[in-house]
């Protein structure tokens, strides 16, 4: 387990990069959404305190939990994710009505 | 009952309710709201409004006492009565921008702690350069100008905040001391604003070209809140003093040179604040009695004195001396309001200016400073030189150029009106404004001695004037001020003339072309323009150097450690799929199938989630999952149907060995990070702690909710803000000039070639 | 520039320069009946010195402002438009 989830984690960022690198607008907009889960699962991983349990308090006292804490932090990155994913989304909209065309390495900003 | 309203809150309600009213209803928002400001001050009694602790630090919002109070008495007259000048004005946003202006003043009026006294110190600047900006388009660089200095001030200010509180420990504005470095800080931000020189240029430059009605509003606030500032925190200091005399000399002079008749009032406004901080660096209490009386005296009718060149400038249109003459016969009723502002402020018996001016000077002569009181004298013979004969001899009298004018409607002629009863009222009355002053006044103008030493100076600067007068006739020129050093200066030193031309020994000029032009082609091949060589150059110096800067420590994995763990078959399968599908969505050619392992991903992670111990993180994963699925399936619609694409392999070869950079970089750095347990976890708090202060079991929702409920208030605001990007993007400014998208595509386009271009569309059109 | 002063305006400069003269003498002469707060300075206690010092006050200004302005302070109005 220790050993697979980095891998699992480099994956995610490797494969997310590569598609960021390619020249059609959605495959930018593919490759952040698996950046986005590579960061999450990386967050989470933190709070895995060997097994344990969910962290739902029952009568049994408050020993032996999962890290809450990571997962609440991780949860607002989801939504903060699909917000971004979603901006990227119109914006490649918008880039394609405006200067039709979809294909980044067209598209040049200010030189120097 | 209402402790205490502070003015400045009524000021931004005025502000917020006019782009409702019209009329009528304009009028009374405009004139009767910081009327009612002003009769709200007579009624609290002096103490500390507000005060709020945050983080350990006392802020107080309403620091009330004499001090404040009588300048908080003179900015809100003077709102009402700019208002009632500016009345005509169509643009509602000049009246918000003047009362948000209004307001910040008041509000660093009343600060009793630096922090808030920054809090409006920016304030002002920020809506005060919208009223220079108002002027027209010619303004914009005048404004852009004065807003850097501006913030320049700021910063500068801030700075010394923090030293200063850094050392003292406590926020509180009271006395300050002029030595170390956060103290010289803060002074030089107050005096920024003053206008002191050298960093006096941004007031000549921005008041001139504001609006009409809107420069009389810069030219009442943000140099007497200066003033009220340098009154409160270093009173009594004496470098101010020498400040102060330098300030009312320099003014005057320049105003003698000046064309523009607003430039002149403008660069009067400096000469003016002089003697206002020279009372200060006195510091006794006549002295700041003075600067005080003066303050208030001066916002009048300097505001009648601009409200009088506004009205010649919106009659005629002309704003030079060179242009103007003989107005006197089209225009009275201003030239005579005009003349009451002019006498007032060169101290003729019987106005304003003679009940507080002369306080000043009196009070640097109780305390014995000989050059203080010759020189202050001096540049008040330049005053009426220069405001009161000077300008309105060019202006209202002098040769008659035949202009069409006429005096200028009721409104303004009524704001001037109402500045000039009340010149003239303080000159008669003047324990109206000695009651309001900070210390006991013991100071009585009208004596003989007096007066007469008044008459005396007015009467010989006359015939000074008579004498000399063909010397003073405007020239249609600018005059270069410190502002120079970064307006021409600066381009000035790009040029550098190698002085000994011809010898080939000194290459200096050749030397600096040589550097720039490599550095243009540096930073040309480094920003190329396209996205993906940007992404290239940063993400791998980012993995790079993490990956260097690991290996120079030291770090290495101990592998055996990370072998010996159980994986359950669960994991195991997880972890199988989210790779599998993860390679799908990189590979697959077909958009549909992408998309869709992109969604598989995601389900695939939700179930990791789940074997981690996050059922709620699972089920909100999910959900957003489909969302994004469905969001981006929808998205098709909108965008070509091509997805494969042609790759060099050149290219493809970048690609691939970036990703695997990144990829091996994470990995490595998750190995290692499993491993060690650095600091302890917080989580014993919240899950102690969750149901006895919050009364939930689910720890991570109470979590959410409860302890880090800032955290989701600000997660909302963000997806907010996205989602009002996203409509902004779909539904504004849909009609686009090809001529950006040619722009767009080849980022080398000159900013002349594109405005070529769409003055050809439009005229095509 | 200095406009040159046509006849009439001589004329007229000269009255006004007698009635303001004139009026300044008598205002010298009434400052010697006025009485005198504490005098901080050697000069409060001059009669008149108001006077003086307001018109060598004008001269200095007006011949000091424009000699430095002339000789580097002022510019054509187009000097900053690059």
């Amino acid at each position: 387990m220790k050993l697979l989830l980095p891998v699992v984690i480099g994956v995610l960022f490797g494969g997310g990069t590569y598609l960021m690198l390619k020249k059609n607008i959605l495959k930018l907009v593919l490759g952040l959404g698996l950046i986005s889960h590579g960061a999450n699962v990386l967050l989470i991983s933190s709070g895995w305190i060997g097994a344990g349990a969910v962290p739902i308090l029952g009568q049994d006292g408050t020993e032996g939990f999962v890290d809450p804490v990571p997962q609440a932090l991780v949860l607002t990155a989801i939504v903060i994710g699909f917000a971004a994913l979603a901006f990227l989304l119109v914006l490649a909209i918008r880039v394609y009505r405006d200067l039709k065309t979809a294909d980044i390495s067209e598209i040049r900003g200010q030189r120097g | 009952m209402i402790e205490w309203i502070h003015p400045a809150l009524v000021f931004f309600a005025t502000a917020a309710l006019v782009p409702f009213v019209k009329g009528k209803g304009k009028s009374i928002l405009l004139i009767g709201f910081p009327a009612l400001a002003f009769f709200s001050l007579m009624l609290f009694p002096d103490g500390n409004y507000g005060v709020f602790t945050i983080g350990g630090f006392e802020v107080v919002f309403g620091r009330v006492d004499k001090l404040s109070r009588v300048f908080a008495y003179v900015f809100t007259l003077m709102g009402s009565v700019g208002m009632v000048y500016a009345l005509h004005v169509k643009q509602k946003g000049q009246h918000i921008a003047a009362l948000i202006y209004g307001g910040g003043a008041l509000g660093s009026i009343f600060a009793g702690d630096l922090l808030s006294l920054f809090v409006f110190w920016e304030i002002m600047a920020f809506s005060s350069v919208f009223l220079v900006w108002y002027g027209g388009e010619k303004s914009w660089a005048n404004g852009l100008r004065y807003l850097m200095v501006h913030t320049f001030g700021g910063l500068c200010l801030l700075g010394g905040i923090v030293i200063f509180a850094g050392q003292t420990g406590s926020i509180a504005f009271n006395a300050i001391p002029a030595s170390g470095l956060g103290g010289w800080l803060i002074l030089i931000g107050f005096l920024i604003n003053a206008g002191a020189p050298p960093l006096h240029a941004w007031l000549p430059d921005a008041y001139p070209v504001g609006s009409i009605t809107g420069t009389i509003f810069l030219s009442s606030f943000t140099t007497k809140t200066a003033v009220y500032v340098l009154a409160r925190g270093f009173a009594g200091t004496e470098v101010l003093m020498w400040v102060g005399v330098i300030m009312a000399l320099y003014g005057v002079v320049y105003a003698m040179l000046e064309n523009n008749i607003r430039k002149l009032l403008a660069y009067h406004i400096i000469s003016q604040v002089g003697f206002m901080v020279a009372g200060i660096g006195v510091g006794t209490e006549l002295a700041i009695n003075g600067a005080v009386a003066h303050a208030f005296a001066h916002i009048l009718y300097k505001a009648l004195l601009m409200m009088g060149m506004g009205s010649v400038i919106f009659m005629t249109g002309k704003r030079k001396g060179t242009e103007l003459g003989g107005l006197y016969r089209t225009m009275p009723l201003t030239f005579g309001l005009f003349m009451v502002g002019g006498f007032s402020i060169s101290g003729v018996p019987f106005l304003s200016g003679f009940i507080s001016k002369s306080m000043v000077i009196s009070g640097a002569a109780a305390a014995h400073y000989p050059f203080v009181v010759l020189l202050l004298t001096l540049a008040a013979a330049g005053t009426f030189l220069s405001t009161t004969l000077k300008l309105p001899y060019a202006v209202f009298m002098g040769e008659d150029k035949g202009i069409k004018a006429a005096d200028p409607p009721g409104n303004m002629l009524l704001g001037m009106g109402l500045a000039a009863f009340i010149c003239i009222l303080l000159g008669v009355m003047p324990n109206l404004l000695y009651q309001l002053l900070p210390f006991p006044v013991d100071y009585h103008p009208y004596t003989a001695e007096h007066l007469l030493g008044s008459f005396q100076l007015l009467l010989a600067t006359l015939l000074g004037f008579t004498l000399f007068l063909y010397k003073l006739h405007p020239e249609n020129t600018i005059s270069v001020d410190t502002d120079w050093v970064y307006r021409k200066g600066v381009v000035w030193f790009q040029q550098l003339k190698n002085p000994l031309q011809g010898i080939k020994v000194l290459r200096y000029k050749d030397f600096l072309q040589g550097l720039t032009l490599f550095s243009r082609q540096v930073s040309q091949r480094i920003q190329s323009g396209y996205l993906k060589h940007a992404l290239v150059m940063i993400i791998s110096f980012v993995m790079l150097s993490t990956l260097l800067f690991s290996l120079f420590k030291g770090w290495t994995l101990s592998l055996d450690s990370l072998m010996q763990t159980d994986l359950t078959l669960s994991q195991l399968l997880v972890f199988v799929l989210i790779i599998s599908s993860t390679l799908a969505t990189v590979l697959f050619k077909s958009r549909i199938a992408a998309v869709l392992s992109l969604g598989m991903t995601g389900f695939f992670v939700a179930f990791f989630y789940v074997l981690m111990g996050a059922p709620d993180l699972a089920l909100t994963q999910y959900l957003v999952e489909a969302v994004s699925v469905i969001l981006i399936l929808l998205a098709f619609y909108y965008l070509p149907a091509y997805f494969e694409e042609k790759t060099a392999p050149a290219s493809k070869m970048t690609d691939i060995a970036v990703s695997l950079l990144v990829g091996i970089v994470m990995t490595f750095y998750m190995l290692m990070v499993m491993d060690s347990h650095l600091t302890k976890s917080i989580a014993s708090y919240y899950l102690e702690m969750s149901e006895k202060l919050a009364g939930g079991r689910n720890v991570v929702n109470v979590v959410i909710v409860d302890f880090r409920g800032f955290d989701t208030m600000f997660e909302i605001a963000v997806f907010s803000i996205a989602a009002l990007g996203i409509f902004g993007m779909l539904k504004l400014n849909k009609k686009k000039a090809p001529i950006q998208r040619e722009a767009a595509l080849n980022g080398s386009l000159k900013r002349e070639q594109i405005e070529e271009a769409v003055q050809r569309e439009v005229t095509s059109k | 520039m200095s406009r040159k002063q046509t006849p009439e305006d001589q004329v007229k400069k000269k009255k006004r320069v007698k009635v303001l003269a004139s009026m300044l003498g008598l205002l010298m002469f009434l400052d010697w009946f006025a009485p005198r707060h504490h005098a901080h300075f050697f000069w409060d206690s001059i009669p008149g010195f108001s006077a003086v010092f307001g018109f060598i006050a004008c001269a200095i200004l007006v011949f000091f402002s424009k000699g430095i302005g002339h000789a580097f302070l002022m510019k054509r109005e187009d000097y900053y438009d690059d």
